[in-house]
């Protein structure tokens, strides 16, 4: 099952961002294998609707899930339709947010 | 001729300067609000609404039958308004700009398109001159169609843009095709910091300008001295005037409640028009 995190930077430092549509890095977490992938987001720069590209992308990425900060109203519509639950976090580490994934402490974003 | 009221920053009172500069100018003249987003030179400028027009833009609609899901409006699309996860795209009509583009690069004839009202133009004549007012309907978040439309339906020889606060699609929507530009700005760092910015966007533009300062200060040199640092004109000063907030507050053309003021308005004007004319 692969989930994708949220990344600052070329995600090296571990470090989550809270923003989904314009976080630099996704970090792709196979959680059978547990291995590991950092994949740049191509929609960093997007004029608008970057969140939209985004989902694109991670779905195209194989993504189950998405842990995030905030994902906004459009982005969370079209990946719920595409079947991808998201979870919200305030972790400020992947390492923290992929603990709490586990323990079952992360709500899941539901649409408004 | 055509004179647009610009600031970046909002409240610095764009909307005061343009709505006595029309009164000024006087039954020719037509006053565009191209704030669309909030309207408001209609509280200044009564008078029954004479035309009104209903502003849209045209987008698709995707037959999912049809749709081979190859991606081709997908692709095509700048502003991400279509999006696909394999199958029939998803379409989300507040990024869409109406272009038709996905429409065209449809091989299997898959889309259509209906309309989707934006806003309002309404032509009020006033009292004192003409305003055309755009107002964006509620939750719509695509101005420019709007400013367009106001502007286009603006007839006479001369007109006056006000301009939408920020230094983006909508200001520029409104600068373009202005013979010239009046930046409304205050004494504060605020002030300055987005009279900069707008600054920028002139010059890339390439549209002449001048400065007019509002709630002036004699104490306060902070616009003189960037304005004499850049060589921009300084056309005219309104002083920090309690009355001038009172008259504003209760919907009054300050050239009305205070016709002291008028004479500055008119050196206002004045200064303008011999700046496009020469």
């Amino acid at each position: 099952m692969k989930i994708v995190f949220t990344m600052q930077g070329d995600g090296r430092d571990g470090l989550t961002d809270r923003r989904f549509g314009r976080a630099e890095t996704f970090l792709v977490y196979n959680s059978e294998t547990d291995e590991r992938q950092l994949v740049a987001n191509t929609a960093v720069d997007a004029a608008m609707g970057a969140g939209l590209k985004a989902a694109e992308s991670i779905v195209a990425l194989g993504a189950v899930a998405l842990v995030t900060g905030e994902c906004g109203v459009k982005a969370l519509h079209a990946l719920h339709r595409a079947g991808v639950k998201v979870y919200s976090t305030d972790s400020t580490t992947f390492a923290d947010a992929l603990e709490d994934l586990r323990q079952g402490n992360l709500r899941e974003a539901t649409s408004a | 001729m055509k004179i647009a009221i610009a600031s970046g920053k909002g409240g610095t009172g764009k909307t005061t300067l343009a709505v006595n500069l029309a009164v000024i100018a006087g039954r020719s003249a037509t006053l565009v609000d191209c704030d669309v987003e909030e309207p408001n030179a209609h509280i200044f400028l009564k008078g029954d609404v004479a035309a009104t027009e209903t502003v849209s833009i045209r987008v698709p609609v995707i037959d999912e039958n049809r749709c081979s899901g190859c991606r081709a409006c997908v692709e095509f699309c700048s502003f991400n308004a279509l999006i696909s996860f394999g199958g029939p795209p998803l379409f989300f009509p507040d990024l869409c700009h109406g272009c038709g583009g996905c429409r065209l690069v449809c091989r299997s004839r898959a889309i259509s398109e209906v309309t989707r009202p934006l806003g309002e133009v309404r032509r009020i004549d006033a009292d004192l001159c003409i305003l055309v007012e755009g107002c964006l309907e509620i939750g719509v978040s695509s101005p420019v169609p709007v400013i367009k439309a106001a502007k286009a339906a603006a007839t006479g020889d001369f007109v006056i843009y006000d301009a939408p606060p920020g230094t983006s699609c909508p200001l520029v929507a409104t600068l373009r095709g202005a013979d010239y530009v009046l930046l409304v700005t205050e004494p504060t760092p605020f002030g300055l910091s987005d009279l900069r910015l707008t600054v920028e966007v002139l010059r890339q533009m390439n549209v002449e300008f001048g400065v007019v300062i509002n709630r002036a200060v004699r104490s306060e040199s902070l616009i003189h001295d960037y304005c004499h640092h850049e060589a921009i004109e300084v056309l005219g000063e309104i002083p920090e005037d309690r009355r001038i907030a009172e008259a504003y507050a209760a919907g009054r053309l300050i050239v009305d409640a205070l016709p002291g003021y008028r004479p500055l308005f008119r050196s206002i004007l004045e200064a303008c028009l011999e700046r496009v004319t020469a």
